[in-house]
């Protein structure tokens, strides 16, 4: 089968010999959503700019529909590209942003119209269609650009950080209205961004990206409840990490000898040998709060509260570990007690929550 | 304290500076308005005359002093500083698109097109008339002299597209190509509109350094000579008013030139704070 996108063993490196992408191998079916997530300098970016032809990929090839496309002008590639300042035409109206590609390729006037009035309605612009761009607002802005890059009828869209230039409200109804276009028009998204909510609450699969490498590809409910390496544990979600090594598998559960004793999580499928150096990561919501009555064991940590919260029905409180490492667990307003709300705590997890990742 | 105490010397300081850029050409305007044909610059004027505005056109009767042999000057001035805005501005945003990529040798080849700026025009001049001599090229004021020109205002032309380029936004270019336009179109609908009124700024630098160039001009001119040579050799001979009155007419010339930059960086401009406006309001 053909995939929309496929990159086998892309890499980048710069002149000056500083890997940015390293072997990236990733295939997007027809109308999947995925993120590329990953802390600023991962190579994030840069992998998108190669998939538009922005900048030349050093190895490995970028395929589109099965059509080698490593060598061609971001003009001859069949992606649009949505940038984070959404980068429209200042001096054109935003009909004449849209209308642009579509002008340039030659379409004819008649046909031309139909397809621009049609992104208007579907993105609602109809208002401001006489408008100069710079005069819109950050969401009008961000649906010309979106416009613009769909009316072309591209393969694949790719987004870089569309949602990074717009306040934390406009970005969350955008982050729907975002999703729902996609499923409507169904072509492939591939989108860049920092933020790991983005990313989970968007995409079909997620890539997370660290030092120029793809660490875990995964769909949302996968990368946030089995991370697969030690940095996918520290990005994605707020997971309490143990380090330990291994003391012995039994029944896809590890027990890991740490300073607190033997804890025990899932390997979910990674091999370990005795003795190897590992971290256990215990989700925050994996816990279970109770009194301090019931001894430490090999899924159940002491901790003391420091201090809560009150979020409406949840209370987050403040819990020092007895290596003085602090976290943060919420926990519903109903199993908050007075009883362990100032002083010794016990956390318990059940061992299936919790993985165990190799040390970084 | 400090700052009111060093408000008087500053204001005179101003003051000195507006007097002596323009009171030349104030005592200029002035001895223009005298009466003729007799009599040299005297000051303070006698008899106020149009005198010699008319003599220029060579609307009063032939009389001992010669009109001003500037006509056919005048033309190869304006045509020469013509021809050197066009080619000098073309070349200065070339060169400057080429300068927003970093090349190997980029840094040196930067500083030897601004290092050209500060060599003395006498010299260039001088060393251009001798190449052409040496490689047996006549001297034309529209071949060596167009040269001369274009390579000294080449430079300010580059340095102001530079400062352009230096603010604009690559992603706009980018979001085009990947709309599937080819750089070349890229440029002309979206590069070009954007720098423009840079373009006109280089442009203008160009038109004005050209059209007064005198020392460069002095020996690759040939024998038809553009308008400073022409004015500097009626020098030789006697200064009569006449020269005054047409300073007068070409200074206005040029502030008329100032005033279409002027007009055109004002639309631009006022486009641009419309859509300013228009933000704070939302």
């Amino acid at each position: 089968m053909t995939y929309d996108l496929e990159l086998v063993q892309l890499g980048k490196t710069f002149p000056n010999g500083t890997p940015a992408v390293v072997a990236f191998d990733l295939r997007v079916e027809k109308g999947e959503f995925v993120s590329f997530v990953g802390p600023s300098g991962c190579g994030k970016t840069t992998t998108l700019r190669m998939i538009a032809g922005f900048e030349a990929s050093t190895s490995g090839d970028i395929l589109i529909r099965g059509r080698n496309v490593s060598d061609l002008p971001p003009e001859r590639r069949p992606t649009s590209t949505i940038f984070q300042n959404f980068a429209l035409f200042p001096h054109m109206t935003v009909r004449q942003n849209i209308e642009y590609g579509l002008r340039v390729r030659g379409v004819a006037a008649p046909e031309r119209k139909r397809r621009v009035d049609a992104m208007i309605d579907r993105l609602e612009l109809g208002d401001v269609a006489d408008q100069r761009a710079p005069g819109l607002s950050g969401g009008q802005r961000q649906r010309v650009a979106l416009a613009r890059g769909l009316v072309v009828e591209p393969d694949i869209l790719l987004l870089d950080e569309p949602l990074g230039a717009l306040d934390a409200n406009l970005r969350k109804s955008i982050q729907h209205q975002l999703k729902q276009l996609q499923r409507t028009i169904g072509i492939t998204f591939v989108f860049v961004t920092h933020a790991q909510s983005e990313a989970l609450t968007l995409s079909d699969r997620v890539v997370v990206m660290n030092r120029g490498r793809s660490e875990q590809i995964s769909d949302p409910y996968e990368l946030y409840t089995r991370p697969r390496s030690a940095f996918v544990a520290r990005f994605i979600g707020r997971n309490t990490l143990l380090a330990g090594s291994v003391a012995g598998v039994e029944d896809g559960i590890a027990t890991l000898t740490t300073a607190f004793g033997p804890m025990r999580g899932a390997t979910n499928g990674a091999v370990f040998t005795s003795g190897t150096a590992a971290l256990l990561s215990i989700p925050s919501e994996a816990f279970e709060i109770t009194a301090a009555t019931a001894a430490a064991g090999p899924e159940r940590l002491r901790g003391r509260v420091l201090g809560r919260t009150i979020l409406g029905t949840a209370v987050r409180l403040r819990i020092a570990l007895p290596d003085g490492q602090e976290i943060l667990i919420e926990t519903h307003r109903d199993q908050f007690t007075g009883e362990w709300s100032e002083g010794e705590v016990m956390l318990t997890w059940q061992p299936p929550d919790a993985t165990v990742v190799a040390a970084d | 304290m400090i700052r009111s105490a060093l408000r008087w010397p500053l204001a005179a300081f101003t003051g000195l500076f507006l007097f002596f850029l323009y009171a030349p050409f104030g005592v200029l305007g002035i001895l223009s308005f005298q009466s003729g044909p007799e009599g040299g610059p005297q000051f303070p004027i006698i008899h106020w005359s149009t005198y010699w505005y008319r003599h220029l056109f060579g609307l009063t009767p032939p009389s001992r002093v010669a009109p001003l042999p500037i006509g056919d000057a005048l033309v190869r001035s304006l045509t020469l500083a013509f021809l050197t805005m066009v080619t000098a501005t073309v070349l200065g945003v070339i060169s400057a698109q080429a300068f927003r990529e970093k090349f190997r040798f980029s840094g040196v080849v930067f500083y030897l097109i601004v290092l050209g700026m500060i060599v003395p025009g006498v010299l260039v001049g001088l060393g251009t008339a001798l190449l052409a001599n040496h490689l047996g090229v006549a001297r034309h004021w529209w071949s060596t002299s167009f040269v001369t020109h274009v390579v000294y205002t080449f430079p300010f032309a580059f340095l102001v597209m530079l400062a352009i380029f230096n603010r604009f936004d690559r992603s706009v270019e980018e979001a085009s190509w990947s709309l599937g336009v080819s750089p070349f179109r890229t440029f002309n609908k979206v590069t070009l509109p954007l720098i423009f009124p840079g373009v006109l700024s280089a442009m203008l630098f160009a038109f004005t350094l050209s059209y007064d160039e005198f020392p460069r001009t002095l020996f690759t001119a040939g024998g038809a000579q553009t308008l400073p040579l022409a004015i500097y050799g009626t020098f030789s001979i006697e200064i009569h008013p006449n020269i005054f009155a047409f300073g007068v007419l070409t200074t206005l010339f040029s502030f008329a030139l100032l005033a279409v930059y002027g007009l055109l960086m004002a639309l631009s401009v006022r486009r641009a704070r419309r859509v300013a406006i228009q933000e704070d309001v939302r």
